[in-house]
């Protein structure tokens, strides 16, 4: 018989994020955008649901961020990584652009700033945890 | 590295859905694992050692 997981720590942040967000647009009377976003929650509900059992394949539940065993654990956190460094390199490209053509550079430059200093955190907290 | 598994769980008749639950692992990573394609950690070939009653350097083998 297959072991249940808990839910990993990603999604009971971001779950409960997407549910307020969906309450949001409903309050700022955007329905077809809360309804959207709580179809994508529901559709995520699922997945989580199948992939803390171990069901559907590596893909699904990496990609639910709700890994089953330390493969998907590995696989989730190279993804993360490669995720990491494309964020990286897409904000610099932006401030570079917001640079040349006399754009928001001060905005940019402060969300490139941001970047770096959760890399800083989420490097040393891997350094220290390794 | 190389291993035994495919040939162990073989041997026992078991599925690779089977040993999964047993070792609490997917079906994905067992067959990855037969495959070569994923080298356990030691807590999982630990695991598997115990489960086939066996040392684990008689199922896992490095490419020398």
């Amino acid at each position: 018989m297959t072991s249940t997981r808990p839910i990993s720590l990603f999604n009971r942040i971001f779950v409960p994020l997407l549910l307020i967000g969906a309450g949001a647009a409903f309050w700022r009377d955007a329905p077809q955008v809360g309804i959207a976003v709580l179809l994508a929650v529901a559709f995520v509900g699922v997945t989580i649901w199948r992939a803390q059992r171990g069901m559907g394949s590596a893909y699904e539940r990496v990609n639910a961020l709700q890994p089953y065993d330390e493969r998907d654990r590995e696989l989730t956190m190279t993804g993360f990584g490669y995720l990491g460094m494309a964020l990286f390199i897409v904000q610099t490209l932006l401030f570079l652009y917001a640079a040349v053509t006399h754009g928001d550079i001060t905005g940019e430059a402060v969300r490139l700033l941001a970047v770096c200093l959760i890399s800083i955190v989420a490097t040393t907290v891997a350094v220290r945890r390794g | 590295m190389r291993n035994d598994l495919r040939s162990l769980r073989a041997e026992r008749g078991l599925s690779q859905q089977a040993l999964g639950d047993a070792l609490g692992v997917s079906r994905q990573t067992v067959n990855s694992l037969e495959v070569g394609k994923y080298d356990p950690s030691l807590p999982l070939a630990i695991r598997i050692a115990r489960f086939f009653g066996r040392p684990v350097e008689d199922i896992f083998h490095l490419d020398d």
